[in-house]
């Protein structure tokens, strides 16, 4: 791994563990530094009660290059992709700042958050109305995925 | 909410993103600072082309620019060519590597504090900058070699200098927002106003100038020649009818470089 990533996630996971996660998100595995998991819940939203896990995985040319985010459908640890337009059901999740809106300035923390209060703001659970036709051919790397973006407020 | 799967027809963005891609993987390969050459092989690439191009080209020549020094297509020629130049201009003495490295430090960086970035990250991205600028006062190092080493065969300094270039470009221009507005208007982008009509400047900093791999055009040229305190020749070498190149100055300076701009790639050249 280049030096960089590696500083900069190393820093990254010791603020996590000193000053701990955001409210509402714990996090499960960082053994491997280039793969990380997330445990994540949404109070007070639609979401009550729901846990979900999120992936990060990072590439040498972190924070210059976004990481790839996803939530993990595994059934037998019971984790599901949250119902939401903005998600499909394979996990892949459509948001500015995991591709086009990505700062190296932003961290992990920051993609938490932000995927956590696309869940807290979410009305209703709906997927995605292409979600069939995306799932059955998505790239395993949602960051292969050519993102378009039409709608903020969700 | 699609995907690329769905997509059938590509609006203007995606037709520039889908160019801006293809040229990002084709130029993978190339060097990120390529070794200096001789004028003869910049006219050899019009060789069944453009006589216009030619014909600038050996005006150039006729004017003492003998050489010149590709930069790698990938939307961050700008920011590589500069640094390149700029190293190169400043390593000559000792002084000027001192006093360059004493501007950033008490002009750049605190401009990047005041304006919010985040310090402890920003150190990643400027420290190789910082270092390469100690290192070339050494008197036994070849320059030429050690920036070969440290700017073209190192990727992640050079990539790091670049983001860093870009946030102190967006820092410069949002401080001085005043003298860039107006420019602002002009840009061929799209351009996000606010409530009273005005050029949202953060939002076009985060988009064409932080953004890595976005190509940077005349306004942050400036921004960047004006807080490294440098200046910049623009030599602009288009199709257009004439029999010289145009020449464009941004920061009258002593210390200035020059760089080969042909739309849309940015090149160094040197008498």
């Amino acid at each position: 791994m280049s030096q960089l990533s590696t500083k900069r996630l190393t820093k990254e996971l010791k603020d996590l563990k000193d000053k701990g996660c955001p409210a509402g998100i714990t996090l499960l595995e960082s053994d491997d530094l280039r793969k990380w998991t997330f445990e994540l819940e949404a109070y007070d939203s639609i979401y009550q009660g729901e846990k979900f896990a999120l992936m990060f995985r990072f590439s040498d040319q972190y924070p210059i290059d976004s990481p790839a985010v996803q939530f993990i459908v595994n059934n037998t640890k019971g984790y599901l992709s949250p119902v939401h337009p903005h998600i499909y059901s394979n996990g892949h999740i459509c948001a500015s700042i995991l591709s086009d809106g990505w700062s190296p300035v932003l961290n992990v923390a920051a993609v938490c958050l932000t995927i956590q209060s696309m869940l807290t703001s979410c009305k209703s659970k709906e997927r995605p109305p292409d979600n069939d036709g995306y799932v059955a051919r998505a790239p395993e790397n949602p960051k292969k995925t050519r993102w378009e973006f039409h709608d903020d407020s969700v | 909410m699609t995907s690329e799967a769905q997509s059938t027809e590509l609006n203007d963005t995606e037709i520039l993103e889908l160019t801006e891609k293809i040229k990002e993987e084709e130029s993978r390969g190339s060097p990120l600072i390529g070794v200096l050459e001789e004028m003869p092989a910049l006219l050899k690439e019009y060789e069944n082309g453009n006589e216009i191009y030619k014909n600038k080209i050996n005006n150039l020549i006729t004017e003492g620019y003998n050489h010149f020094r590709r930069i790698r297509g990938d939307g961050n020629c700008f920011y590589r060519a500069i640094t390149y130049a700029f190293i190169e201009l400043v390593s000559k003495d000792s002084q000027a590597a001192t006093s360059a490295k004493e501007r950033l430090e008490n002009v750049g960086i605190p401009l990047l504090s005041e304006l919010g970035f985040d310090s402890d990250i920003m150190l990643d991205f400027y420290q190789p900058l910082l270092s390469i600028l100690d290192n070339v006062k050494d008197p036994s190092i070849s320059i030429g070699d050690y920036l070969k080493v440290t700017l073209n065969d190192d990727e992640e300094v050079s990539n790091s200098i670049v983001v860093f270039m870009r946030y102190l470009t967006s820092a410069t221009i949002r401080k001085n927002a005043d003298d860039f507005i107006p420019f602002l208007f002009a840009y061929e982008g799209d351009l996000q106003l606010d409530d009273e009509g005005m050029p949202d400047i953060k939002k076009f900093c985060e988009t064409y100038v932080e953004a890595f791999g976005k190509e940077a055009d005349h306004l942050q040229m400036t921004a960047l020649g004006r807080v490294l305190d440098l200046g910049l020749k623009v030599c602009y070498l288009d199709a257009s009818e004439r029999p010289t190149v145009d020449w464009h100055t941004l920061n009258e300076n002593s210390k200035t470089i020059t760089l080969l701009y042909r739309p849309g790639h940015v090149d160094l050249v040197y008498k």
